[in-house]
C-alpha cells in the first residue's frame, strides 16, 4: 500500500465536538497506516466567505477527501452546504478524480437519519467527477459529547473498528462494505424508546432548571 | 390560514418569481394569505448549537440576526412553502441558513410517535410543509428522492401532519417562460391547493 494524503472537513459549527472527535479517530488509523491527514472545520471558511487556502493546498494535494458532518435539522448544517457549493462552483478540477468518503452522526439513536446527507454527499462527488467509497452514518452521538473514542467503551471501540474496516477498503480503492456500517447500528427495540424519552426529558428539565428557566415549551415568538 | 413563502432563489430568476406569484395568486383565491420572505435579503447567522435556545433566551436563537423576523411569521403560519433549487439532491444553503433554526418550532422535550422520538410541536399551528424544488438539467430521480425524504424528515421531526414535495424544471436557454414550464408552474400550483383541501382539518 502507497502512502496517501487525506484532507478531513468536518462540518460542525462546534469544532471541537463530536464530529471532531470522529476526525482525530481516523487520522490516528490514517497515521497508523503510514499516510497523513489533515483536519479543517468548515466555519474557517465560512466565517471569511471563501474556502480557506490551506483546504485548497491540502485538497491539491490528496488523493481522499472526508467529509464528516453532524445532522443538523434532518441534514447536512448551512455552512457545510454553503463549503460544497463552492467547492464545487469554484475548485471543480481540484476535486476530480479524487475519493470521497462521507461520515454522519446524529444525536438521534437511529441512523437511518443519516441518509439524505450521505446520499447529497455521493451526489457532490458525482457531481465533481470524484470517486464515491461510500458513507457511514451514526445515531446515538448524543451519548459522546466529544470524547474519546477510546474512553466511552463498547459503542466506542465499535466505531474505531467501522473506521478501520473503512479505511482499509479505501487504502485498497475498494469501496466501504456494509460490515462497516452494520457495526455501528444502534438496535433500540421499542420497549426502550418510552424510558430513553424520559430520560432526555429529564436531562432537559435539569438543565433548565439549573439555569432558572420556568418554561422551555415557551411559545416566544409570538408573546 | 396563513401561509409563508421561503423564497431561496434569486431575486433577479424570472421562472421562480413567476411560479410564486402564481401560486400567491391560487392560494389568495382559496382564502389563504400568503406572505413571501425572501431569504436572499436576510442575514440568518448558522446555528452554533450553543443551547442558548434552551436556557438563555428559551425558544429563542441567540443570535442577533433576522432570525426572529422569520420564525415570528413561521410561528402563526398554518402552511409552510419553501422555494430552494435542488443542490446535490436537497435544500441550497441560501434556504438551510433558516431551517437549521426550524427547532425552534418544536420544543426541546421529546415525545414518543409511532414508535420513534420526536420533538413536539412547540406552536401547535402548523399544518402543511411543502418543498417546491427546482432544477434545470441533468438531476436524477434519485435525487428528487433524496429532497422528498428530507421534506419527510422534517416535517414528522417537527409534527406537521402534511407534507409534499414537488419539484419544477426551469427553462435553460435565456431564462425564457416557455409555455412548457408556463404549466409545470400551473399545475404545481394546483397540485400544492388540491393538496391542501384534500387534507383541510375543519
Amino acid at each position: 500500500m502507497n502512502p496517501e494524503k487525506i484532507t478531513i472537513i468536518t462540518g460542525s459549527s462546534r469544532p471541537n465536538k463530536n464530529s471532531y472527535t470522529f476526525a482525530r479517530s481516523i487520522k490516528n488509523i490514517i497515521e497508523s497506516k503510514n499516510s497523513e491527514a489533515g483536519i479543517f472545520n468548515v466555519m474557517e471558511s465560512f466565517r471569511k466567505h471563501a474556502v480557506e487556502e490551506s483546504i485548497i493546498k491540502s485538497l491539491k494535494n490528496s488523493s481522499l477527501l472526508i467529509i464528516i458532518t453532524p445532522l443538523y435539522a434532518d441534514y447536512l448544517p448551512y455552512p457545510l452546504i454553503w463549503l460544497l457549493e463552492e467547492l464545487s462552483e469554484n475548485h471543480g478540477k481540484t476535486l476530480e478524480n479524487k475519493k470521497l468518503f462521507g461520515i454522519s452522526q446524529c444525536a438521534f439513536p437511529y441512523w437511518e437519519l443519516n441518509k439524505a446527507s450521505l446520499n447529497s454527499l455521493r451526489f457532490f462527488a458525482q457531481q465533481c467527477n470524484m470517486i464515491w467509497m461510500g458513507g457511514l452514518g451514526y445515531g446515538g452521538a448524543a451519548f459522546i459529547d466529544g470524547k474519546d473514542l477510546e474512553s466511552i467503551g463498547k459503542s466506542g471501540r465499535k466505531l474505531i473498528n467501522a473506521f478501520e474496516i473503512s479505511m482499509e477498503s479505501i487504502f485498497q480503492n475498494e469501496e466501504i462494505p456494509s460490515e462497516a456500517q452494520d457495526l455501528i447500528k444502534i438496535k433500540i427495540p421499542k420497549i426502550f424508546t418510552r424510558p430513553i424519552s424520559w430520560l432526555l426529558n429529564s436531562r432537559i428539565k435539569k438543565l433548565c432548571g439549573k439555569h432558572g428557566v420556568q418554561d422551555p415549551a415557551v411559545k416566544s415568538y409570538i408573546l | 390560514m396563513k401561509a409563508t413563502i421561503l423564497n431561496s432563489t434569486k431575486s433577479e430568476r424570472k421562472v421562480p418569481a413567476n411560479a410564486i406569484q402564481k401560486l400567491c395568486d391560487r392560494l389568495g383565491k382559496n382564502g389563504i394569505s400568503p406572505q413571501i420572505i425572501n431569504l436572499e435579503d436576510k442575514k440568518i447567522n448558522p446555528c452554533m448549537s450553543c443551547e442558548g435556545c434552551l436556557y438563555i433566551t428559551p425558544g429563542k436563537c441567540i443570535q442577533k440576526d433576522d432570525t426572529a423576523e422569520i420564525l415570528t411569521e413561521l410561528a402563526k403560519s398554518e402552511i409552510i412553502i419553501s422555494f430552494t433549487d435542488i443542490i446535490f439532491g436537497g435544500y441550497s444553503s441560501q434556504l438551510k441558513k433558516i431551517v437549521d433554526k426550524f427547532a425552534l418550532l418544536a420544543t426541546p422535550f421529546y415525545k414518543v410517535s409511532g414508535g420513534n422520538l420526536l420533538h413536539p410541536s412547540r406552536y401547535g399551528i402548523q399544518k402543511y410543509y411543502i418543498t417546491v424544488g427546482l432544477y434545470e438539467n441533468n438531476i436524477s430521480v434519485e435525487e428528487i428522492d433524496n429532497l422528498d425524504f428530507l421534506t419527510k424528515r422534517n416535517a414528522v421531526n417537527l409534527s406537521i401532519p402534511y407534507y409534499k414535495c414537488v419539484v419544477i424544471q426551469l427553462p435553460n436557454e435565456n431564462g425564457m417562460l416557455s409555455e412548457k414550464t408556463m404549466l409545470s408552474i400551473e399545475e404545481v400550483s394546483a397540485e400544492i391547493i388540491n393538496f391542501i383541501e384534500r387534507n383541510e382539518i375543519s
